[in-house]
């Protein structure tokens, strides 16, 4: 069933299109992650970039399109019925645990401590023994600076400390890919160098990411590849160089100009 | 006025015994109903949804003591037919048909209350655990849940309280919970002091009740008072005003 993929394909979506309400937000995107890939989803409000990012782990279901994870493959639109199976459901849920999401409002489970909220997916999800979980929950704390807050509860966090815990709980999954919905949007400008960082820390050591950001600075460092996307199409991909030292398309040079 | 409360203490706790039983095994067992027609009412099938609207509607827009009268009385005019079911023995004895009613109109209001609490779970929490491919079960298990019943939980209380004074209307059908004892306390002595005990009583078993459920209520909410470490959080547990329950 892969053997037409190349292994090194970590995530690839072909024409998605997605509707809300009878307009049309996705116009056929496609899109390939690579192994170690760091791709950055850009463009302005409204143009489809979330959509996009939550269409790939099925928090939103496109109309129609394929998707692809590591040996899973979705052809979606084509059977409505067999959207409530089960064998349909196991399959989506497969697919969400290996793509961790990182939400723009955090998200995490106001009633459990850090330590749990880290720790839970790993439980339920891989079930995975408790204390073996308990030991990685505590090293990937440990490793985006929260360790010592891990009895807390969210409430009593900052942003940033918040959005680093959320990361620290995508990384327990132990995911494909982790996909970013604007992981600093919410945050206070002085704490978003510390959520940038960790991200940036994770770039560096090989993970598969898709990240949605208005840091276009950030995204420029960072990435491996830049997506620019424009009302529902991909108008412009390719390296970071390309597309901020050189872009082709008008929209990207504007979109561009009014952020520097 | 104390000497008819040293004569009748005997009886009148003996009543306030019944009134918590039933209270207690009315709402428990109103409390497992009412969560799987909770969820079914939040459904989007339309098929489960009507019949349980129904069913509120009836238990919520009718008073208690009609509803009680229905069951009772009503039963008797079937005799036959509920002696041929063998379900006779139960609609035969008042306890069985106060406990039934009870477990009725309480579900009723307790689906209510918590379809208020489901609907009030922040959505962003949901999604964390659809988006890490949590099962529906474990969904409910460990994030809706746990979250639905905090919000719920001071109107869950209200429901309670509301039940354990409606349960007066027992002694309608001749059981002897705290307010059919003091009916025939009265008619023995004709002193109405009488009264003003039962209602005392009433007053005792709502207050004790209100602290039980504060205390539940302080550990449940934890997560929300404990805005500094956890050390000093037990100093500013008394700041949060958790939401009222009163008598």
């Amino acid at each position: 069933m892969t053997a037409s993929i190349p292994q090194t394909t970590a995530l690839q979506v072909e024409n998605l299109y997605k509707s809300f309400a009878g307009i049309e937000v996705l116009k056929g995107v496609s899109l390939t992650a690579e192994k170690h890939d760091v791709i950055s989803i850009i463009g302005s409000s409204g143009s489809g970039k979330s959509t996009l990012l939550r269409c790939m782990n099925l928090l939103e279901f496109p109309d129609s399109g394929r998707l692809r994870v590591h040996g899973e493959e979705l052809e979606l639109g084509t059977n409505r019925r067999g959207v409530r199976s089960r064998r349909f459901q196991r399959q989506i849920e497969r697919i969400r645990a290996r793509l961790a999401m990182v939400f723009q409002s955090f998200n995490l489970w106001s009633h459990m401590t850090v330590l749990e909220n880290v720790m839970l997916g790993p439980c339920l999800v891989h079930r995975r023994h408790r204390d073996e979980v308990e030991a990685q929950a505590k090293k990937l704390l440990a490793r985006v600076g929260m360790l010592e807050k891990c009895q807390m509860y969210p409430d009593c966090l900052s942003g940033g400390q918040k959005q680093r815990v959320a990361i620290a709980r995508a990384l327990a999954m132990d995911p494909e890919v982790m996909l970013f919905d604007e992981p600093t949007s919410a945050l206070d400008p002085e704490l978003v160098g510390e959520v940038l960082l960790v991200i940036r820390e994770l770039a560096e050591e090989g993970r598969t990411m898709i990240m949605v950001t208005h840091e276009m600075r950030f995204a420029r460092e960072v990435s491996s590849k830049v997506v620019y996307l424009h009302q529902g199409r991909i108008e412009e991909q390719g390296s970071p160089e390309q597309l901020f030292n050189a872009p082709q398309s008008d929209n990207l040079r504007r979109l561009l100009a009014s952020q520097y | 006025m104390m000497d008819i409360l040293m004569r009748f203490s005997g009886q009148l706790l003996a009543g306030a015994g019944l009134t918590l039983q039933l209270t207690a095994i009315a709402a428990l067992l109103a409390c497992a109903l009412a969560l799987p027609l909770a969820i079914a009412r939040c459904s989007e099938r339309g098929l489960l949804r009507w019949p349980i609207r129904l069913f509120v509607s009836f238990f919520r827009g009718t008073p208690l003591l009609a509803q009680l009268f229905l069951v009772y009385y009503g039963s008797g005019q079937f005799r036959a037919e509920l002696s041929q079911l063998g379900l006779w023995w139960f609609f035969r004895d008042p306890y069985y048909c106060a406990l039934l009613t009870f477990v009725l109109n309480s579900t009723a209001y307790q689906v209510e209350i918590l379809r208020g609490g489901l609907r009030a779970v922040p959505y962003g929490q949901i999604e964390a655990g659809v988006a890490m491919g949590l099962s529906r079960f474990n969904q409910y298990r460990t994030i809706i849940l746990p979250n639905a019943y905090r919000i719920a939980f001071p109107a869950l209380g209200n429901e309670i309280i509301l039940l354990l004074k409606g349960s007066a209307v027992v002694s309608v059908i001749t059981l002897f919970d705290v307010m059919g004892q003091t009916r025939r306390i009265f008619s023995q002595t004709f002193d109405l002091s009488v009264y003003l005990w039962a209602a005392l009583l009433y007053l005792l078993m709502t207050s004790a009740f209100v602290w039980l459920w504060h205390r539940l209520e302080l550990g449940l909410t934890r997560h929300q008072r404990a805005r500094q470490a956890p050390s000093t959080a037990t100093s500013l547990a008394s700041k949060r005003v958790s939401a009222g329950v009163s008598p």
